[in-house]
């Protein structure tokens, strides 16, 4: 099983809503930590239930409408699906659903969320606006960050057992 | 008094969509439909390699991922006449089937079974009952006291929690839910255990296509190799995956969607004649057997029915420039030639021109322009499209397997015919096309095999990968059925680039606004009369609209005719 999934979500036809996935793409190309998985969740709805299932932890970029200004990084841990932050991404079944469903089903991956702040008006627009695209590189840093905080909590871990 | 309700839903394919409604003496006497963010897709791809628009337009919806990307590889092919291998079209169509029970069964469930079943009513079930009734209308394994049981208490301790979560948005209690509390827990059940199933049989598309959930497709072809002994191809071990997904599939679908459909529809049957509205119907066909350019071949026909003539099945071309049009009369847009001309999609225009209210507002300026979504006509006829569309085109194309199924549904409820024409006719015959489909799907399969067998693994024609070899200018359209319904996009090539691209979507055809004529579409056609027994909780609004799977999550607002805000629902 593979240590943990970094999943961008969101809309890349929607303008600075696509951060998600546009991360996802510089990562793949800089490079995934080992062992670890990315995936580009798209406007994907209950598809991505398959991750919850079979990942922990799971680190989530998404794009947030919120009062902070853009390009405001901040790092959620979600406890109860109204924790997540309200987002551009009114995907069809939403980020709350995909969540509640997955603990239905009874799917508790231990879940982190980097919601980037953006803009309510979007323009139609496969492209990042500049002040979003700036931030990719301290965005990668701090999921790639995480990644390594989490594999050491992981051996701390292991090696008290 | 005349109320107005509005519902302002939101959805991913045409950003929100919104109703307004006008209610007198308990009926619903006026609809408006109107789509509130526009969909600008049609110009991100201009001017683009027309190789490359798929991947694009694949991203519209997140729900049905895979349809758009099939009408986009389509158009091009077809402005080319670029012919793809057999195996090319079987492995598309495996996509199709798996896109299409997906998301049957995940509209059935998820998005439509709560307007019908009560989930806070299950709490109360008799798991021994339950049981002896899910034994009763199905030999599905899962089907103990004790699962049940176990079932309740779980879902217990989530309503206990607080965290009532994707069920808190229901009308729980509403007079119009009339299933046994056992149905409801039995309803419940198989919610979940569809949510589980849902997830395993879309891995059929990361295998052909990938990745989800956006796979790959491509022009000329798929995005995938044959070769049953080579690692990074799709091999024999993939390939017994898929069959066996397809295989539970099929059981999923006739041992729980199937019974669970009938079951419930046994207790609405006063809905086969509720919600029929327009009488026109629409299919462009799809899941070829012999090569897209031959029609006959398709498992889906192609064709329109009229006034409800079932005698009757009617040619449609998409490339007759006098058959398919988009008006504008009441839609934020300009046409050079004037607003009140019909524009055929080759000469189709995206120029915006919003001029509604500014929001935040009460009521939309109905007796202007009101929508973001075009009105498409057949010959200047509304149409609706979807599965009820397909089912009807098909039996009255006189195909025994339609005729077979339908005649089983209709006379185990005991209705008439006439009852197809209906919100739950459109519910039905969406459980019963996805029985069909699960059965062609493992015939999709097995011609596949026996192509490998034969020593045909091709899954691509590379004869127009070089763009030098196309004509200066190409005109193409690219036509099938999303599980919502027709869908076609048209694409003109010009010098090896995008020069136009036009979608025409099935939510265009059925939530339009009305046509210059007063003609109403789908969705407006189909409220008119709908009872509605409490204006606070118009859940019988939610029936006919989800009825279409119209492919969003709503809020519904209800404001009396004065504007005075009364209540807001937010709904899934």
């Amino acid at each position: 099983m593979k240590k943990g999934l970094i999943l961008g979500i969101g809309n890349i036809l929607m303008g600075d809503e696509g951060i998600g996935p546009h991360l996802i793409e510089v990562l793949t190309k800089t490079g995934i930590p080992d062992g670890w998985d990315a995936e580009d969740g798209g406007t994907g709805g209950f598809t991505l239930l398959q991750y919850f299932e079979n990942y922990d932890p799971i680190i989530m970029i998404d794009a947030s409408l919120d009062e902070n200004p853009d390009g405001t990084i901040r790092l959620v841990k979600p406890r109860f699906a109204s924790d997540y932050p309200t987002s551009l991404s009114a995907h069809d079944i939403g980020l709350h659903d995909l969540v509640q469903s997955a603990q239905l089903l009874g799917y508790t991956p231990e879940i982190f969320l980097f919601a980037v702040s953006v803009s309510h008006f979007q323009d139609i627009s496969d492209q990042l606006s500049e002040g979003i695209e700036d931030k990719i590189p301290e965005l990668a840093n701090k999921v790639l960050e995480l990644v390594g905080k989490l594999e050491k909590g992981k051996l701390q871990m292991s090696s008290q057992t | 008094m005349a109320n107005r309700i509005v519902i302002d839903p939101v959805t991913r394919i045409e950003g929100h969509l919104r109703v307004e409604l006008e209610v007198k003496d308990g009926k619903v006497v006026d609809a408006f439909s109107s789509g509130t963010m526009v969909r600008g897709i049609e110009l991100i791809v201009k001017d683009r390699d027309p190789r490359d628009v798929w991947a694009f337009v694949e991203r519209v919806c997140g729900v049905c991922t895979t349809v758009h990307a099939l009408a986009s590889v389509r158009s091009v092919e077809d402005a080319l006449n670029w012919q793809i291998p057999q195996n090319a079209e079987l492995i598309r169509n495996l996509m199709f089937v798996t896109q299409m029970m997906q998301d049957h069964v995940v509209h059935f469930y998820h998005l439509h079974a709560l307007d019908w079943v009560d989930v806070v009513s299950a709490l109360s079930a008799d798991p021994v009952a339950t049981s002896n009734l899910a034994q009763s209308i199905s030999s599905w394994p899962k089907s103990s006291p004790g699962y049940f049981r176990d079932l309740q208490k779980r879902l217990k301790g989530f309503v206990d929690s607080g965290q009532l979560g994707i069920f808190a948005n229901g009308y729980w209690g509403h007079k119009a839910y009339k299933l046994p509390a056992e149905a409801n827990l039995m309803g419940v059940a198989h919610y979940l255990e569809a949510l589980e199933w849902q997830k395993e049989i879309v891995k059929i598309h990361a295998i052909f296509g990938g990745k989800n959930p956006h796979p790959n497709y491509l022009v000329g072809g798929v995005a995938c190799s044959l070769n049953i002994n080579e690692v990074n191809a799709i091999n024999a071990e993939r390939l017994a995956q898929v069959k066996h997904l397809l295989d539970d599939a099929k059981v999923f679908i006739e041992q729980v969607y199937i019974p669970d459909l009938m079951a419930i529809a046994s207790f609405y049957k006063d809905w086969g004649a509720i919600g029929g509205g327009l009488e026109n119907y629409l299919a462009y066909g799809d899941l070829p057997t012999n090569g897209y350019s031959d029609v006959s071949s398709f498992k889906f026909p192609r064709g329109i029915i009229m006034g409800r003539n079932l005698n009757e099945v009617i040619p449609v071309d998409g490339k007759d420039g006098e058959q398919i049009k988009e008006f504008i009369s009441r839609s934020y847009y300009d046409y050079s030639g004037g607003n009140e001309t019909g524009l055929h999609p080759w000469e189709g225009e995206t120029k915006l021109a919003y001029s509604g209210p500014k929001p935040p507002y009460d009521y939309l300026d109905v007796d202007k322009k009101y929508s973001w979504l075009k009105t498409p006509r057949w010959k200047g006829n509304p149409m609706e499209v979807g599965p009820l569309s397909r089912m009807l085109v098909g039996f009255a194309s006189g195909k025994t397997e339609y005729k077979e199924v339908v005649t089983e549904a209709l006379t185990k409820l005991d209705v008439p015919v006439t009852a197809l024409f209906s919100t739950l006719g459109r519910t039905a015959a969406r459980g019963l096309e996805t029985r069909l489909v699960a059965n062609w799907a493992l015939e999709f399969y097995d011609m596949l095999i026996t192509n490998i067998k034969n020593g045909d693994s091709r899954t691509v024609n590379q004869e127009f990968r070089n763009p030098d070899t196309w004509p200066a200018e190409a005109k193409g359209v690219g036509m099938t059925e999303a599980p919502r319904g027709a869908l076609a996009h048209w694409i003109v090539i010009k010098d090896k680039k995008t020069a136009n691209y036009q979608l025409v979507v099935p939510s265009t055809w059925n939530a339009s606004p009305r046509d210059a004529n007063g003609q109403r579409s789908a969705y407006e056609a189909s409220l008119i009369g709908t009872p509605i027994a409490d204006p606070e909780n118009p859940l019988e609004v939610l029936r006919t609209i989800h009825s279409f799977d119209p492919c969003l999550a709503c809020a519904v607002h209800i404001y009396d005719e004065k504007g005075r805000y009364v209540h807001q629902i937010d709904t899934f």
